[in-house]
């Protein structure tokens, strides 16, 4: 099961390294890390990925707010997001790090099982349900 | 620090406080012509840009964590002086200003035929 990231967290935190595809061209990039964030309503893209992927925002912003209240506005890019050995295509907002941000968006599509004491995190086996 | 400076003459360590000051803003100067001639030359230059901005990110996060854990490290909490202090905290969990617009972000989801996400 893929490690926490205690480097860049403090507490450490469950980090997925995703690869990231061009929706048209297929041009893909892996190990784009990013932070499994169940309060987070919609998926980020880390903006340095979506631009040496070359994909082009589609012009429509959307408004975050962030935990204290402060606001910041994203541009949405069309791209396809691989985790867990599942494509998802659709819409993503970017955002100014080098750790993306997995939302609720993505995580309620999988079951992820987050080990706090050992540090690690994993997908679940499917249930009967999911079938 | 490699390179000679001064005409030619000192090292960077030999330098006193306002030359190296001067010498710092010269080195920065040309790393931005380096990367803006490196994009300007570049196949991939969407590609390229992206590099060299994450570059320069990580060179200032590993400074701002370096002198963040220097100011811990003198035990008394005091920030170093003329840094900012960063906690490694990490402000996630953004959520959408008008929720009404969450179903823009439905996903259309598909099995990967190859291992590429767990890693």
């Amino acid at each position: 099961m893929p490690a926490y990231d205690d480097e860049r967290f403090a507490p450490a935190a469950p980090v997925a390294r995703v690869s990231l595809r061009h929706p048209d061209s297929g041009k893909s990039i892996a190990d784009v890390p990013m932070l499994i964030d169940s309060g987070a309503d919609a998926t980020l893209l880390p903006k340095s990925a979506v631009a040496s992927l070359g994909i082009i925002g589609t012009g429509e912003r959307y408004e975050l707010v962030a935990f204290d209240g402060t606001t910041n506005e994203s541009e949405a890019v069309h791209a396809v997001l691989v985790f867990l050995n599942k494509t998802f295509r659709g819409r993503f907002l970017q955002v100014e790090s080098e750790v993306g941000v997995i939302g609720r968006n993505v995580l309620n599509r999988v079951r992820l099982l987050l080990d706090g004491p050992a540090l690690n995190w994993g997908e679940l086996p499917p249930t009967s349900e999911d079938a | 620090m490699a390179g000679r400076h001064k005409g030619n003459t000192k090292e960077f360590r030999e330098l006193n406080f306002a030359e190296q000051a001067k010498s710092i803003t010269a080195m920065i100067n040309n790393l931005q012509a380096a990367i803006e001639h490196h994009v300007g030359h570049s196949p991939r230059r969407l590609e390229t840009i992206g590099k060299c901005l994450a570059q320069v990110d990580r060179l200032r996060q590993r400074l701002r964590n370096s002198y963040y854990q220097q100011g811990a490290q003198a035990g008394s909490g005091e920030a170093v002086a003329g840094v900012e202090e960063v906690p490694r905290l990490h402000v996630g969990s953004p959520r959408l200003a008008e929720p009404e617009r969450a179903a823009d972000f439905t996903m259309e989801v598909a099995e990967e035929s190859r291992d590429a996400g767990l890693r």
